[in-house]
């Protein structure tokens, strides 16, 4: 076998290599999407979870106990946040659920971290932000108090290929 | 003899090509078989979660008290007016039936649900079913919940895995489910 020949065999060597590891990469990143499409089923059904239970709690700390009719009355907007006792009661990050518990109005979730294990995918991190929005376009910030607040849902997990983020409107019209 | 040389070389030239090709070839048919059985898991998971939140969130909706027939670990039985028809009182129940002797799975079994008086069996690969119930101050209640108890109900968390009838490499995909329900007619 002349040199040209041998060159011409390493080549070939080198293109079938090539492909093999083209195709070794193909199945990598199928797996990690895979992966991903399960963390995200968990992911989903953890973020419904936390909004739901938000939804359970009362609009506002002034409304826990009495009807709220101005929007004045209610928790400044640069306040939204739980209070030293439930601060005290459910320290960060949360993980054996204490904020359902604890925490009494939708806003204490404003911050709120838990760390939720689950069988087959680990630890999940779930954060929370609250917000009062604009009435009339709830994709809106307000920068003041409304009878509307957002509850912004994120989910982290190492096999989420982006984080999942849920939300939600809450609408204070229990007694209207 | 450099002839016999040539020829040798290209032998083990060609049969390294096909053990590379043949490896390719079984990586590939694997990981299609693997990521059939996944994907297959994990819709199942979703379309029965599916199932489970559209009755559970109407537990209690137009119905007389109390809404829970059965509250146990692994059997949950309810009222509601499912489909909102004036006076209609419907009753749904989930449980877990007998092992599913047509897999290799040892461990996967049927889950049935019954509406009114038919009874379904919605899937055939779950090998794990779980309910907890808890009361309005978000405290677990120890199943089974009975008596009036049953009246304290406000939430009910469901527990849904899912393992693939056939394995791969020894191993069965699975897909797991947990979601708390809060049902507004129980609050």
């Amino acid at each position: 076998m002349n040199t040209g020949q041998m060159l011409l065999v390493l080549g070939a060597l080198i293109i079938l290599s090539m492909t093999s590891m083209g195709v070794n990469t193909m199945i990598i990143n199928k797996t990690e999407t895979m992966l991903d499409a399960e963390a995200g089923l968990e992911a989903t059904s953890l973020a419904q979870t936390m909004i739901d239970e938000v939804m359970t709690k009362s609009y506002d700390n002034a409304t826990v106990t009495e009807k709220v009719y101005h929007e004045a009355d209610l928790t400044d907007a640069e306040g939204l946040g739980c209070s030293s006792t439930e601060r005290y009661n459910v320290p960060q990050p949360d993980t054996t659920l204490k904020s359902m518990k604890y925490y009494n109005d939708v806003d204490d979730y404003h911050g709120y971290t838990r760390v939720f294990s689950t069988p087959l995918m680990g630890k999940f991190t779930i954060k929370d932000t609250v917000f009062y929005v604009i009435e009339a376009n709830p994709d809106q910030k307000s920068l003041g108090e409304t009878f509307h607040k957002k509850v912004v849902v994120t989910v982290t997990h190492p096999n989420l290929l982006r984080p999942l983020q849920l939300s939600d409107v809450v609408v204070y019209r229990r007694y209207f | 003899m450099s002839v016999m040389l040539d020829i040798l070389g290209s032998f083990v030239l060609l049969g390294m090509l096909m053990l590379t090709v043949m490896s390719v070839n079984v990586n590939i048919s694997t990981e299609t078989y693997k990521s059939v059985s996944e994907f297959n898991t994990q819709s199942e998971t979703i379309q029965l979660a599916r199932i489970l939140e559209f009755d559970i969130y109407k537990a209690g909706f137009n119905v007389p008290k109390p809404a829970i027939a059965i509250a146990e670990t692994s059997r949950l039985k309810f009222y509601a007016n499912l489909y909102n028809t004036p006076g209609r009182v419907d009753s749904i129940q989930y449980g877990l039936g007998e092992l599913n002797g047509s897999s290799t799975n040892p461990y996967d079994k049927q889950l049935f649900r019954f509406e009114n008086t038919a009874k379904v069996f919605i899937n055939y690969s779950v090998t794990g079913f779980k309910f907890t119930y808890y009361d309005a101050r978000d405290s677990m209640l120890t199943a089974p919940v009975t008596g009036t108890w049953r009246d304290s109900i406000r939430s009910i968390k469901v527990f849904l895995t899912l393992e693939s009838p056939e394995p791969y490499d020894s191993k069965y995909a699975g897909a797991y489910y947990e979601k708390m329900i809060y049902p507004r007619n129980l609050q």
